[in-house]
């Protein structure tokens, strides 16, 4: 059976939003964005967000929940995502790969079916709501893997519907200019100006064991089942040349030095790994609050 | 005056007071939000049970124990819930995601209460697949004790039991961890699905940071943000306890009649238009509507063995002096004096609110105002003594 990953540490959008609330932030960056749901968050409460992220389906899944304030998915268009459409002809055996290790036929058909009906849609609006609403449906069939008799049989097209649905409400403005990108830490930091700047930093070798729901849907994305997240991170900073303490420690220190021009810093970090990034923030900008609320959920705030 | 005089000093009555006052904060919380008010209560209950079923250490019991009780009085505080909002649908369906987080933020601020409480109920809607609210957290990221409440929510929503224990085996793998399904199935099995109702964990409130009437003018002040009216349970208490000192209320009567002041707009919590809005303070047209929340408010008081007292109070405000008024068409003294002086200072502070309206108009002062409507709609002692108040300008 296929190991999904606990999650070792937790994000608050609403507590994130307290914490910007009371430093009159209100606009934030996020380089590591990940799944943009705390920035869908921070945007329906009036924060002007700006996202990026190495994983091309974050970025269309922010294009979807961050950047797009107007385009929905009517229920039409979510009947044409979820099924087969007649006449047309679809790779479904794009991720036979997978079929007998993590998935059924019928499910690897549909994976095939989604991505060309997905990739067929016509706004970044649209894209961006139905590659995460997808990625649902995509994690309930791992989960369903673990608890086979626990979670009811749904039936692929009604799942997919039920999440998109569901995803579609999230879509609102906020009369900001709102902004993802496809990029690394240090060009979405350098090329972004705002009251904040969010970080919540891999940890060292995280790549090693990253969550197999994150790369296996960056896969889907790009078509590829033998992508590997080692492939997306090659060339990056905290790539497998930030493997070592020390060259992780230097990572850390050149995002940090990068983000001299935020005003407020609020770094994301657990116990465990606080010891890795504390110094190194103390040592920018001595005035540092730490709030802890829990072990796994830990922001340090650092101003100026 | 200073209420709750009579717990004394003894920890255990002042945590059995501040709980039921936590109960009514809860359940004003619940009518806000358009449910019942005993809601909060039953989901308490079944939580309760159910973290006991799992071993949860007595703190965390506790913990989730209130957080049951204070899940929905965060709608106190929602500004898609405020009075008068007006919001796009899409918009306010958003805003009303926010429920727990303001709940979670009112409980912070209520230092009695366990450590974990707040958190929890910030997380009690959070959903395993990452679809909840507020903050969208997903699978092993969402507390345990989180989702034991949000469990005893589906269940106390149902109908019965078996569609309550359907419609949580329907949520397994989407809004409920499949783990949490299967042991909540067992404590179905086990305990019948109808626990009994145990007494609230007082012991695991800290009396010694929150007073009692200091949670009370914390509720009551979150109300009026709620009905738009800041500070006016401020002011009828001031008006009520005067009138109350003039016209010899006993001591007792008038502990009743603060908490009454203070809680009487509950019944109207969860209407868009507040009393003073719809109706002018002395029309014969808002008996009925104004008859219809003093019954929720009284309905929801009386539940509750520290405010009951208040009760009789809230629910015959609506009653006019002379037998005309609802629900009851009480007249004269059958009226309790408590409820005769409180519509008086409702009726006051309603009439200084329009004073601008009034002035503008032309129209006769409040105070003539108020002595027309004695003997029909108010006691004519009280409005005696209430306008020799306000005359010499106390």
């Amino acid at each position: 059976m296929i190991e999904l990953a606990q999650r070792t540490r937790r994000i608050s959008p609403s507590r994130l939003l307290e914490i910007l609330a009371a430093h009159d932030a209100t606009s934030v960056v996020d380089p590591f964005m990940g799944v943009p749901t705390h920035l869908n968050y921070l945007k329906h409460h009036g924060i002007t967000v700006h996202g990026g992220d190495l994983l091309e389906w974050f970025v269309r899944a922010g294009d979807g929940l961050v950047v797009n304030d107007l385009t929905v998915l009517r229920d039409a268009e979510i009947a044409e995502i979820v099924e087969m459409l007649p006449g047309r002809i679809y790779p479904i055996e794009l991720f036979k790969a997978w079929e007998g290790v993590f998935f059924t036929e019928e499910q690897c058909v549909y994976l095939g079916v989604w991505h060309d009906n997905v990739r067929n849609l016509r706004s970044d609006g649209q894209t961006g709501l139905a590659v995460y609403a997808l990625w649902n449906v995509f994690c309930y069939w791992l989960e369903k893997a673990r608890f086979p008799d626990d979670m009811p049989d749904v039936a692929p097209s009604e799942l997919a519907w039920s999440y998109m649905q569901q995803t579609e409400r999230w879509v609102a403005p906020n009369n900001k200019r709102n902004t993802v990108r496809h990029a690394d830490v240090l060009t979405t930091i350098g090329e972004l100006r705002a009251d904040a700047l969010f970080l919540a930093p891999p940890a060292r070798n995280a790549f090693h064991n990253a969550d197999t729901r994150i790369w296996m849907w960056e896969a889907w994305w790009q078509a590829n089942p033998y992508f590997t997240i080692e492939y997306a991170y090659r060339n990056s900073l905290f790539g497998a040349r930030s493997s070592e303490p020390h060259t992780y420690a230097h990572a850390l220190v050149s995002v940090v030095s990068a983000a001299d021009a935020y005003p407020l810093l609020i770094v994301q970090t657990t116990e465990q790994r606080i010891g890795e990034i504390e110094p190194i923030l103390r040592n920018a900008r001595p005035n540092l609050e730490i709030i802890a609320p829990y072990p796994n959920e830990i922001y340090l705030v650092a101003k100026r | 005056m200073t209420l709750f005089q009579d717990v004394g000093t003894d920890p255990r009555d002042q945590a059995a007071r501040l709980s039921d006052l936590l109960v009514a904060y809860g359940a004003i919380g619940s009518l806000a939000c358009g449910e019942r008010a005993d809601l909060g209560r039953r989901v308490a209950t079944i939580a309760a049970s159910f973290a006991a079923f799992l071993e949860f250490d007595d703190a965390l019991r506790a913990a989730v124990y209130y957080a049951a009780v204070l899940r929905s009085a965060g709608g106190l505080d929602n500004p898609a819930l405020r009075k008068g909002a007006d919001l796009s649908e899409r918009y306010a369906r958003l805003l009303r995601g926010d429920i727990p987080a303001e709940g979670a933020r009112a409980c912070a601020r209520i230092a009695a209460l366990p450590p974990l409480c707040a958190d929890l109920v910030r997380w009690q809607a959070e959903a395993w697949d990452g679809t909840g609210n507020p903050d969208r957290l997903r699978w092993d990221g969402i507390p345990i004790g989180a989702q034991v409440v949000h469990a005893a929510a589906v269940y106390a929503m149902a109908s019965d039991p078996d569609d309550g224990i359907a419609q949580i085996a329907a949520r397994s793998g989407r809004v409920l961890a499949p783990e949490l399904v299967r042991s909540f199935t067992m404590w179905f099995h086990t305990t019948g699905g109808e626990p009994l109702v145990e007494e609230p964990p007082i012991e695991r409130l800290d009396s010694s940071a929150t007073s009692a009437q200091s949670l009370l003018d914390f509720i009551a002040a979150h109300l009026d943000e709620h009905d738009g009216v800041p500070g006016r349970c401020v002011r009828i208490a001031a008006i009520a306890d005067k009138l109350a000192v003039r016209m010899k209320l006993a001591e007792s009567d008038r502990v009743a009649l603060g908490v009454a002041a203070r809680l009487y707009a509950a019944g109207g919590v969860a209407e868009q238009v507040p009393e003073n809005e719809r109706f002018d303070p002395l029309v014969r047209l808002a008996i009925g509507p104004r008859a219809e929340n003093a019954r929720r408010a009284a309905a929801l008081l009386a539940d509750i063995p520290s405010l009951r007292s208040a009760a009789g109070v809230v629910g015959a405000r609506a009653e006019w002096y002379d037998g005309t008024g609802k629900p009851a068409g009480a007249a004269h003294q059958a009226i309790p004096l408590s409820a005769r002086i409180l519509a008086v200072a409702i009726a006051c502070e309603e009439l200084g609110y329009h004073l601008a309206l009034q002035l503008r108009e032309r129209r006769t002062t409040p105070l003539r105002r108020l002595a027309d409507a004695a003997g029909t709609q108010f006691d004519p002692e009280v409005v005696r003594v209430a306008t020799a108040c306000l005359e010499n300008g106390s």
